[in-house]
């Protein structure tokens, strides 16, 4: 007899009545369970004392305070610091998934240098004294010192000083960080406020009852992470982009402006707070200066009706939010699109701060407010020019040699083809990162820094708090590989050039770092954390209540800076779409990160692109179809996800996918964002400031 | 069991979910992962063989550009009680091993993975995909082994696992509670998710005890339970203003009222966020 699955389970059924009795199916099932169990080996994981060490993250501009987990001389977990004012005991899934980038598969072992051809992955091991002479006598023998350029995951910082006093060595003024909203918003500052040299722009959005955000993901990461967060499920929202992001969806009300017009979106709120005579006369008649000029000017040129044509927000909707805005106690308006990981031009910063000027929310409680330099003992100068100086290093035959430490520019800077191929250009290219990233792939040097779970580092926060901030990373455990704290390799190195004995006369990095440090060093090392006074809340402003004058600025170059391309050839829009999910900075997700990120973003290597029903029926495709996205940068394969969120004509990609190196988990997955991003210059600033580009979506 | 020997009432865990504090950031998900060793795959975009004990789904209103709305759903196993509460949950009722059990001094559904032989009748069983299998031995590369908990024993091929409420952390603080000759305190036992959620989405404790935040909780206006229909009595609850997302919580008829089955919301919310 065949037994087909109908006579199995009748087998089944009938043997079941009479076996329950007996002792034998439970010994079967016993069997069968360790039958199936055959184990090809058994991790046990070991146990120890049990303790939580300190800590701060260094993943993204947010600066949270960890608790880390630890059994003896292993790290299980991550965890949020409780009573840190940043991050008050949570964390991203990011942070928190440190531990597994730590031990995880793309951790560099050790000192190496390139052997065969650039990017080809060979390497050869080298100790440490090897590593620092081989970068010393590299330096030590280039012709010009201008040719040489550094990246620095911080603007200020011990590590920072360090690497700029190694440009001032050589003769390079080229100390570079990624460019990001704050350097749109200090520029912004400094004409309407006035600014000291490392003074910065803060939100205080605690004490806010009304976010109105001009694209910012409030909710995926704008700031820092995981205070916005917080706020965005606790206060009132208006969102204004193109997208149903989070942040969108969580909104009181979302106006979805055309993608890269939230500014002129700005300027027609504030014209219409103007119109309606809406804005706060005490203060902008007290405390200000430019009103009369910068208010005729809007209502020549950014009138609800007018702007409607660049924004397509009906001006009853512009009202409504004006209206909004101005009977709101405490409201403020930021902008910045995204994480706030590009600038914006400074025009649209201008306008950002001509807003909350008009509600007179600048230097008081859920303001707009200006926040102290940090007082470093050993600083960082401020770069001038620094827009110019990142495109000239997309610019082939520009540099020499590059020093990375921390912002992995083959991933984050690499906005088009052109821009990929002139970094894979530069003469030497030496990378600091702990991390087998993109540049790292590309350098002929490796000199791999600790995890922020292996040192001890000041982390100074500039993500839009309230007040200055600077966090410590502690060495939780010792380090895993044969890694070196950069700040310890600079030493080394810097005494090792030419001249450069005096500069570099420290002992060790552990001195220089609270010699550095100055007056913030008592609290870092006792509490993880350094927090300044409130400025605005200091002396006479106190008692004025407001402390500042405010000059309203009629910008100069354009607010909303147009996509390059046409629109025949490129019909539609592409914008990046933002998660807290996917880690759209220097380093990359981990395998755990990777697990959260959703079937409708990625799936089997590659990356979905979301648009409207009416978008893609045009484009003659259909939910799941294979098409290739192109832009005037680049193109890449996608899969088609129907959203009904999206703008009709915008297609929306996620950001942060799309890396070429770190490991199987992440590497070869999906499309970056960045690569067809390509660059929309502020003539103001200099800065890249693009918001998305023109784009064809065509199936197969 | 005497471990409760100063607290005879028998518990009842329970989770409350605010929908609407709920951002999608996935925290919840990855401290989970961290918590309870999960393994890992080079490919997590397959959500077929992707292991994620509590799984963060986003749901839309269905409606056309600009009036559409989503919302996300964070899902664990829902420790479902069964018809009348008292124990035969779905799984726990189909598990020819007794590998998953039902404890009624807890609430919490057990899976007890040396005792699995992988037949996955419970996975068929389980209305809410919460259950997921091991179709390989778990590979953790480099030394990512170095970061497995001790707390919480590593899986094999051939199991199903899934979300435990954390319970480990429960006999850590029940087994301190019983030297000091008291009761868990509500804080003292609270799950990895819970801990993580930087929204303070998610509430947990006893949802027997009046002292603890889920008992009000789960009473809300706003509260409902997934599938409430299917009578699995699950232990998670729901809060949510928003009429659509209450309704998405069952498989009701465009035309139909929301049964009148017990923690079935009614029908007042007027929508909106
Ligand atoms: S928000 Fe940023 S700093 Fe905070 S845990 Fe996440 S990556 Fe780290
Ligand atoms: S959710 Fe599924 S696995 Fe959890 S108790 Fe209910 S039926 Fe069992
Ligand atoms: S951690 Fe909280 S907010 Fe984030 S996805 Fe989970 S439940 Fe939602």
């Amino acid at each position: 007899m065949k037994i087909n699955r109908r006579h199995f389970l009748a087998l089944g059924m009938g043997a079941t009545a009479g076996t329950l009795l007996s002792p034998l199916p439970w010994k079967l099932t016993d069997d069968a369970s360790i039958w199936t169990q055959n184990w090809a080996w058994t991790p046990v994981p070991e146990t120890g004392e049990y303790l939580y060490t300190g800590g701060a993250c260094t993943l993204c501009p947010g600066g949270c305070n960890l608790a880390v987990r630890k059994v003896g001389e292993r790290v299980v977990k991550i965890e949020g610091q409780a009573d840190s004012p940043v991050n008050t005991g949570d964390l991203c899934g990011v942070g928190l998934s440190a531990a597994q980038l730590l031990y995880g598969p793309s951790r560099i072992e050790g000192p190496m240098a390139r052997e065969g051809k650039r990017g080809e992955g060979k390497w050869k091991r080298l100790t440490w004294e090897e590593a620092e002479a081989q970068l010393a006598k590299k330096l030590n023998s280039l012709s010009d010192g201008k040719g040489v350029a550094a990246l620095s995951a911080f603007r200020s910082g011990s590590v920072s000083a360090l690497i700029q006093r190694l440009l001032d060595t050589l003769g390079s003024d080229r100390f570079l960080t990624l460019p990001s909203l704050h350097d749109s918003l200090e520029q912004a500052m400094a004409l309407t406020m006035g600014r000291a040299p490392g003074e910065g722009v803060g939100f205080d959005t605690e004490n806010t009852d009304l976010i109105l955000s001009l694209g910012s993901s409030v909710a995926e990461g704008w700031g820092s992470p995981v205070r916005m967060v917080k706020a965005a499920g606790a206060k009132k929202m208006i969102q204004v982009e193109p997208y149903l992001s989070t942040t969108a969806s969580m909104a009181d009300m979302w106006v979805p402006a055309k993608p890269g017009t939230e500014g002129v979106f700005a300027l027609s709120v504030a014209a219409a707070m103007v119109q309606e005579k809406l804005y706060d006369h005490i203060f902008v008649s007290t405390a200000t200066e430019g009103f009369p000029a910068f208010s005729a000017w809007l209502l020549e040129n950014y009138t609800p009706k007018k702007a409607e044509a660049v924004t397509g927000v009906p001006p009853a909707m512009v009202k409504k939010v004006a209206v909004a805005f101005a009977g709101a106690r405490r409201p403020v308006a930021l902008c910045g699109r995204g994480k706030g990981e590009t600038p914006v031009s400074l025009a649209e910063a201008l306008a950002v701060f001509a807003l909350n000027a008009l509600k007179g929310s600048v230097q008081r409680d859920g303001g707009l407010v200006k926040v102290g330099a940090l007082p470093y003992a050993v600083a960082v100068a401020e770069s001038e020019a620094m827009g110019e100086k990142l495109a000239t290093l997309t610019e082939k035959g520009k540099t020499e040699l590059l020093l990375d430490w921390g912002t992995n520019p083959f991933y984050t800077l690499a906005t088009s083809k052109k821009a990929a191929e002139a970094l894979a250009s530069i003469g030497t290219i030496v990378s600091f990162s702990p991390y087998m990233d993109e540049t790292a792939a590309m350098a002929d040097l490796i000199l791999p820094d600790h995890t922020h779970l292996e040192k001890m580092q000041d982390v100074p926060v500039r993500a839009g708090l309230e007040r200055s901030t600077v966090t410590l990373t502690q060495a939780a455990i010792a380090p895993v590989m044969d890694t070196k704290h950069t700040g310890e390799v600079l030493i080394s190195v810097g005494a090792q050039l030419d001249g450069g004995r005096d500069a570099f006369s420290w002992d060790d990095y552990e001195s220089y770092l609270e010699e550095s440090c100055g007056e913030m060093w008592e609290s870092l090392s006792e509490n993880g954390l350094w927090q300044g006074d409130i400025a605005w809340k200091k002396g006479l402003e106190r008692i004025l209540g407001t402390s500042q004058r405010f000059t309203f600025v009629i910008p100069e170059g354009p607010v909303a800076l147009p996509a390059e391309g046409s629109a025949s050839s490129h019909p539609l829009t592409l914008v990046p779409s933002w998660s807290l999910r996917i880690s759209s900075g220097a380093v990359a997700d981990a395998p755990f990160t990777m697990k959260t990120i959703e079937d409708r973003v990625l799936t089997e290597g590659v990356s979905h692109v979301e648009l409207h029903p009416s978008t893609a029926r045009k484009a003659g495709l259909a939910q799941g179809d294979t098409a290739t996205l192109a832009t005037p940068f680049g193109s890449a394969k996608v899969r088609v996800t129907l959203f009904e969120g999206v703008m009709p004509g915008v297609v929306a990609l996620a950001a942060g996918l799309g890396h070429t190196a770190f490991d199987g988990f992440i590497g070869g997955k999906g499309t970056s964002y960045t690569a067809l991003s390509g660059t929309m210059v502020d003539s103001a600033t200099g800065f890249n400031c693009t918001w998305g580009a023109r784009a064809s979506l065509a199936k197969g | 069991m005497n471990t409760e020997s100063n607290e005879t009432r028998a518990k009842k865990f329970g989770m409350v979910i605010d929908l609407d504090k709920c951002t999608g950031c996935g925290s919840c998900m990855v401290a989970c992962s961290a918590e309870n060793n999960i393994p890992v795959r080079k490919d997590e975009s397959d959500k077929l063989l992707s292991i994620t004990w509590i799984r963060v789904y986003r749901i839309t209103n269905g409606k056309d550009f600009p009036d559409t709305e989503i919302c996300y759903f964070p899902r664990p196993c829902q420790h479902c009680g069964g018809k009348h509460d008292d124990g035969h949950s779905p799984c726990v009722s189909v598990c020819p091993a007794t590998a998953t059990d039902y404890d009624h001094s807890t609430g919490i559904v057990s899976q007890i993975y040396t005792r699995c032989f992988g037949c996955r009748y419970c996975m068929a069983a389980c209305p809410y995909h919460a259950r997921y299998f091991n179709w390989w031995d778990p590979v953790w590369p480099a030394k990512l082994e170095e970061s497995l908990s001790p707390d919480v024993s590593p899986r094999m091929r051939g199991v199903v696992e899934k979300c435990s409420f954390c319970f480990h952390r429960y006999q850590l603080a029940r087994d301190k509670a019983y030297q000091e000759e008291r009761d868990v305190e509500e804080m003292e036992y609270q799950t990895a998710c819970t801990q993580a959620c930087p929204s303070g989405a998610i509430t947990f404790g006893d949802l027997n005890n009046p002292d603890h935040a889920v008992y009000t909780l789960k009473k809300d206006k706003r509260a409902f339970r997934l599938l409430e229909r299917l009578h699995t009595n699950p232990k998670v609850y729901y809060l949510s203003e928003r009429e659509w997302v209450r309704r998405a919580g069952d498989n009701y008829l465009s035309n139909e009222e929301p049964t009148g089955a017990p923690g079935a919301y009614e029908l007042k919310g007027k929508g909106g966020h």
